[in-house]
């Protein structure tokens, strides 16, 4: 998809100023005095620039993501040593060169997926690092006082307020490419910072202090700064694994249900369909693409907990017996416990909201939750659930057609359903998001 | 042999050896000279206690060994005495707070230990190197020594502690197996330089430690997340687990018995300390994959058809499947895809024989045969623990690897007289 007008207005903002500044910066390094030992500094910290731009970590898996980089630390130590323009030119270049090599990697591997839009949003990282480098540089020129990195309090200051220029322009350029490479409406800008933001906001503060530290240790035991490498890759390795481990887990769950689905022909394929009609509802509900994302996840883990349920309860045809119903219900106390228990993957593994998509509406379900009480995405799953429950067949009857299955849905909204899913479950179906998954269902059933 | 005996007397011999080193550094060696700087790493090292950190294969560790290393780099003998202490009653008072029971001789057994190895660390460093300021003059010697010393005494250190496990674990094995490596690797790679870097600062710039303290802070959170989101992970799978037991009630408690004697039978073949971890938790969910089994071929008692047998066949694979999406349990995984092959190559997913099955996989194969022996069934009772070793001797060669079914015997050997006279 090409860059709306909006989106290349934007694009014009960042390159003139980023171009302007890195032409200003260059000619003004040019007229400098240089010493063997400072050109010799500039030359490895801009090495080092280049080279740590290749250890990144990806902040999620959409296709335009923020990613967390180390070229932080020495464009800083530059900026302590030599002044901003210095750390301007390096940062440009060494971006420029790392946009190029991606853009060539991605080239051989999958030709046809890079597109020209793609690479242009990648290239406007250059101008947007010139830009936030700058800022903070010049913050430092105009604070700091005479005395030597990190003595007196002024200093301290200065230190600090370069930091937050930086922190907020760096999160602040983002936003507003991703919300606009996204196309998603503007006032959702805030958003999208504050997901940035989520799993990073300290790391990417802490790169600025090991900068300064580069600085003062190669002013003084140049053998020393070696040494802060292992600051550096334990924080990026502590980051990278927490992150590694947040996906991993997902698929492990989804793995698990997935194959829990094996047991049973009937139920093949329902966890999948279950999750996908809950997330055209999500979107239907204008929400956001996080929230839609955490329906979907609790839509493929809603079952989970009927590991240990016996399938002759499980496939039983009408009405269960009170001991039936008993057992039945451990399957959502399981949900419910796991779901207390998480606490740093509850966005990731949403085992409360899926606990509770056997509720009704009208109170009368097992934890008697009424209406509002009731988690939204867990209305949003019993909808779902109910629908792909009604289409799908049974080993004692045929699914019922789309029709008559609505026709349910409404009848039964209000009481057992949120009335506002069902009408969001209408607006999908009208917007053709529901149809595609269902005939899939059907063909499958055919073939059986 | 009687094994508590020899422990303590093990730990009061490292007691004597340590109070007698500590006078001997208190009559003979200088005063550190006192500046806000040692205020500073003692503090460091106190509060550093309290925060625990626990990563898989590394087993639990705090960063105040950092702060004792900078102590005895800049302050010599005495200081790093108090520091030692200091970090230690910090870290018994912690554990104190959570619940354990503090045993006093095991704390003074602790306390000297540590005091043993970072003691005889900063004794060689003040008396051969000085305490001038570090990586300045001689960068390169500098560095070489302290790399030598600490190879050399947290080697020993490491060393010490295995021999305690070990003789805490009744001298199942070999005492070797019990060396920590990953935590040697990491005191080595990380806790001590990051020593030197505080050493550093406190010597060039004091107000720059404030700018080390910031991303060791961000490190420990997010190791901390990171081992929460771990922890949360593995109970998720865990409890399902658990519940996979359930449909099955005889099966009920069955994996984490296999997992006990699996864990012994692994240290008694001499197997790596992670490794025998390892085998622990691939016991706990090695029954994993029977949630895509249905109950008709789960409590099927008589002859299964081919069709079913296809899927029987296929669990292991499936619980190694799933495992292997965390990449911290890619080793389980394969532990459980082969748990049902058999050792004349007959068994199943993969047909593998002898030496092809990975060990950890054969000691399961006979620790879950054995308690399923011994264990009830609807269709028989159980069988006495003779008995089923009886069987499993028969099968040795054949279904089991003998040399596993070996190590069975040996590990339950006291055990089973223990049976036989009750």
């Amino acid at each position: 998809m090409g860059p709306t007008p909006r989106e290349w207005l934007w694009y014009a903002v960042v390159f003139g100023t980023g171009g302007s500044l890195w032409g200003v910066a260059l000619t003004q390094l040019l007229q400098q005095t240089w010493t063997p030992q400072s050109q010799m500094a500039l030359a490895a910290l801009a090495v080092v620039t280049f080279a740590s731009l290749f250890r990144y970590v990806r902040l999620s898996d959409d296709a335009y993501h923020s990613v967390y980089t180390l070229d932080d630390v020495p464009l800083y130590a530059l900026i302590f040593l030599q002044g901003w323009q210095s750390a301007v030119v390096v940062s440009g270049v060494a971006r420029l060169l790392f946009e190029v090599v991606r853009v060539l990697q991605a080239w051989r591997q999958h030709p046809e997926k890079v597109h020209w839009a793609h690479v242009l949003y990648h290239f406007s990282n250059v101008p947007m690092t010139i830009n936030v480098t700058a800022a903070a540089g010049l913050v430092y020129a105009a604070l700091k006082g005479p005395e030597a990195l990190m003595e007196g309090p002024r200093n301290v200051a200065a230190v600090a307020g370069a930091t937050a220029v930086w922190f907020f322009l760096a999160f602040a350029q983002n936003s507003v490419t991703l919300t606009l490479r996204r196309q998603l409406p503007l006032r959702w800008m805030l958003q999208v910072f504050r997901q940035n933001l989520r799993y990073i906001r300290l790391h990417v503060l802490m790169l600025v202090p090991l900068g300064a530290l580069l600085a003062i240790f190669l002013e003084t035991l140049p053998w020393v700064a070696i040494l802060l490498l292992v600051p550096v890759i334990l924080m990026h390795n502590a980051l990278e694994a927490q992150h590694k481990l947040r996906l991993e887990s997902v698929s492990t769950i989804q793995a698990v249900a997935r194959y829990l689905e094996e047991r049973d022909q009937y139920t093949q394929g329902h966890s999948t369909r279950v999750a996908g009609y809950a997330a055209a509802m999500a979107e239907c509900m204008d929400m956001s693409e996080e929230d839609v994302e955490q329906v979907r996840r609790a839509g493929l883990i809603h079952d989970i907990g009927k590991v240990d349920i016996p399938d002759a309860i499980l496939r039983k045809p009408g009405h269960l017996t009170d001991t039936e119903r008993q057992i039945m219900r451990t399957h959502t106390d399981r949900a419910v416990d796991l779901g207390r228990r998480l606490v740093s993957l509850s966005r990731e593994l949403p085992f409360r909201e899926a606990a509770y998509h056997h509720e009704n509406f009208d109170g009368s379900g097992h934890y008697q939750l009424v209406g509002e009480e009731i988690p939204l995405f867990s209305r949003i799953l019993a909808v779902a659930d109910t629908f792909d429950a009604m289409t799908s067949d049974r080993p004692y009857r045929k699914g019922v057609s789309q029709e008559e299955a609505l026709k349910t849905l409404r009848e039964v909204a209000g009481r057992q359903l949120d009335p506002s899913c069902v009408k969001a479950f209408e607006r999908a179906v009208e917007k053709g998001t529901i149809q595609p998954i269902l005939s899939e269902n059907q063909r499958k059933e055919r073939e059986n | 042999m009687n094994f508590t005996a020899i422990l303590s007397q093990f730990r009061l011999a490292v007691t004597v050896g340590a109070s007698a080193f500590a006078l001997a550094t208190l009559l003979t060696s200088q005063a550190p000279p006192f500046d806000m700087g040692l205020l500073l790493c003692l503090a460091l090292a106190v509060l550093s206690e309290r925060w625990l950190l626990v990563l898989p294969r590394y087993g639990p560790f705090t960063l105040s060994e950092s702060m004792i290393f900078a102590v005895m780099l800049r302050y010599g003998p005495v200081a790093t005495l108090f520091a030692t202490l200091l970090a230690g009653l910090s870290r018994f008072n912690r554990e104190a707070r959570e619940g354990a029971v503090i045993r006093p001789e095991f704390m003074f057994y602790s306390l000297s230990q540590s005091w043993l190895s970072y003691g005889c660390a900063a004794w060689l460093w003040a008396k051969f190197r000085g305490l001038a300021p570090i990586m300045s003059a001689h960068p390169l010697l500098d560095l070489s020594l302290m790399v030598l010393l600490a190879v050399s005494v947290f080697g020993v250190q490491a060393y010490v502690v295995a021999l305690h496990q070990w003789l805490d674990q009744q001298c199942l094995g070999d005492w070797s197996t019990r060396i920590n490596w990953p935590r040697l690797r990491l005191i080595l790679q990380a806790l001590l330089p990051l020593g030197v870097l505080l050493t550093a600062c406190l010597q060039e710039r004091p107000g720059a430690v404030l700018l080390l303290l910031g991303p060791l802070w961000v490190t420990y959170s997010s190791i901390r997340n990171y081992t929460a989101t771990l922890q949360e992970a593995q109970q998720v799978v865990g409890s399902l687990a658990e519940a996979v037991e359930r449909r099955e009630p005889h099966t009920v408690g069955h994996a984490s018995r296999v997992g006990q004697l699996a864990t012994d039978m692994g240290r008694y073949l001499r197997m790596a300390e992670t490794d025998v971890r390892t085998l622990a938790s691939a016991a706990r969910l090695h029954e994993l994959g029977k949630i895509s089994l249905g109950d008709q071929i789960l409590h099927k008692s008589g002859n299964l058809g081919a069709s079913e047998w296809e899927r029987v066949r296929r669990y292991p694979e499936v619980g190694a499947e799933v495992a292997s999406h965390l990449s911290l349990s890619r080793r389980e995984a394969v532990l459980i895809r082969h748990h049902q092959e058999s050792f004349d190559g007959t068994g199943y997913p993969h047909q593998l024989a002898a030496e092809d099955i990975p060990l950890g996989a054969r000691i399961l194969s006979v620790a879950k045969a054995f308690d399923a022996m011994i264990s009830r069934r609807s269709y028989r009772s159980a069988f006495s623990w003779q008995k089923a070793l009886e069987e499993l001797r028969a099968r040795s060669g054949s279904q089991f690897d003998p040399k596993v079914v070996a190590a069975l015997e040996a590990v339950l050997g006291p055990a089973v007289l223990r049976n036989r006279a009750a």
